[in-house]
């Protein structure tokens, strides 16, 4: 696995340094020929997300330029204007599309559980930092640091990631219920590569303060989480990426119904 | 049309030479949808004829002709013309063949056709779009150079997109 890394970066590095290399396949004549760099970035902009991704497979060199195309934030925003541009007399969309990747561009950032039970956060495509990160909510953290159940239950938490199209940043946002009964919101932004908290309306801190679990989904520069409540009506939290704002929908009491949220495509 | 002199005089004509040595004897209005071209051709005191050392003759033409084509389709206001032009543009990339749309990119890149690279990253883009991993290494000739397990790491990472 380190070596692996270790490879990866290396090319990556090649790939900035160096020309790129006029021949993606370099062995033989026949063989195609890949237009130079800039090109390649014009080429590889109008393939949808999903093949950009599954072609990190192709070759270690293709692997690097991918990676590299993907981490900046003007090809990402290029890539994202073609996907929706759908003029072009040559445009066939492939049926298997999945049309979520259009506007969750070129994203992986997924938890899962490892064999010691601990969340860890996977990243592949985006330099988004490990939620696992001991400066995460460190202020906070202190705060509290005498209650070391809270403050282990701090270390997760609720978050979403979406694409600030009109920023042309990927955030990613994360929600902190404080034992004092208060929500604090952190935004985390790709470029700049750095947290910073955000104020909220008091509104807003009532209605995510006191439930238990958050599950939610990022559509469309917005961010969605169900909150589900023991006594009350239960609401559905929206933020809006751009405007950096919270808003409520809404939802009628469904007592005993099993909910979850998710984004129903219609072609 | 009714005086020949005006005609002379509104359409000057130009020759472009390919590394080759291959010429070509085509209007202004033509060659002037190559940006690089249009910059030459703007400065004053331009010579009529253009050398570029960068292009082949039989890539030079093709770029040319496309350059007439939309030239000429461009003269009538024509509603339709749009359609008469993406008509067009899809039977000439229609059976390129890899080595002359790389050339003719090439071409079109280093003579700043903004239109045309456009037209020719988008055929290689639908080439590409789409498909396997492995029909892309068939497509190019690529031989994967990973080593043992390095793949199906990124298969497992990127388990989303394969889906």
């Amino acid at each position: 696995m380190t070596c692996l890394s270790y490879n990866l970066t290396f090319y990556v590095a090649h790939v900035k340094t160096v020309s790129f290399c006029w021949n993606l396949s370099r062995n033989g004549e026949s063989l195609c020929h890949f237009p130079k760099e800039v090109m390649m970035e014009e080429i590889m902009s109008r393939v949808p997300a999903d093949s950009l991704v599954q072609f990190k497979c192709v070759n270690k060199l293709w692997y690097a330029l991918i990676s590299a195309l993907i981490n900046g934030p003007a090809f990402v925003a290029k890539q994202l204007h073609n996907s929706k541009n759908k003029s072009s007399p040559l445009y066939s969309p492939s049926p298997s599309v999945d049309h979520r990747l259009i506007t969750l561009p070129l994203l992986t950032l997924f938890n899962y559980v490892d064999d010691n039970n601990r969340y860890i956060s996977v990243k592949e495509d985006l330099n988004v930092p490990h939620l696992q990160n001991e400066n995460f909510g460190a202020n906070w953290s202190k705060e509290f640091s005498q209650n070391q159940r809270m403050l282990e239950r701090m270390r997760i938490p609720v978050r979403e990631f979406g694409y600030d199209s009109r920023a042309k940043d990927y955030k990613l946002v994360a929600i902190w219920r404080l034992p004092i009964g208060v929500a604090k919101v952190e935004v985390y932004t790709l470029r700049s590569g750095s947290w910073r908290e955000i104020n909220i309306s008091l509104d807003s801190s009532e209605n995510i303060k006191g439930y238990a679990h958050l599950d939610g989904l990022s559509w469309r520069g917005v961010c969605y989480w169900i909150l589900q409540s023991f006594s009350d009506d239960n609401v559905i939290l929206c933020f809006n990426i751009c405007d950096e704002d919270f808003h409520i929908i809404p939802l009628p009491n469904l007592e005993d119904i099993s909910r979850f949220i998710c984004v129903f495509q219609r072609e | 049309m009714s005086s020949s002199s005006t005609t002379t005089t509104t359409t000057r004509l130009l020759m472009l030479k390919a590394s080759d040595g291959v010429t070509f004897e085509v209007e202004e209005a033509v060659a002037t949808k190559l940006g690089a071209i249009n910059n030459m051709v703007e400065e004053e005191g331009s010579e009529d004829l253009i050398c570029l050392p960068n292009v082949n003759g039989k890539f030079l033409g093709m770029v040319l002709e496309w350059c007439k084509k939309h030239a000429n389709n461009n003269t009538n206001s024509d509603k339709g013309n749009d359609e008469v032009n993406k008509w067009w543009d899809k039977e000439f990339v229609m059976d390129l063949d890899q080595n002359t749309l790389y050339h003719l990119l090439m071409a079109a890149d280093y003579l700043s056709g903004t239109e045309l690279v456009d037209l020719l990253t988008e055929k290689v883009a639908s080439m590409i779009r789409g498909k396997k991993v492995e029909e892309i290494r068939e497509t190019f000739k690529i031989k994967s150079d990973f080593l043992p397990g390095q793949e199906e790491e990124i298969r497992k990472k990127n388990s989303w997109a394969f889906e």
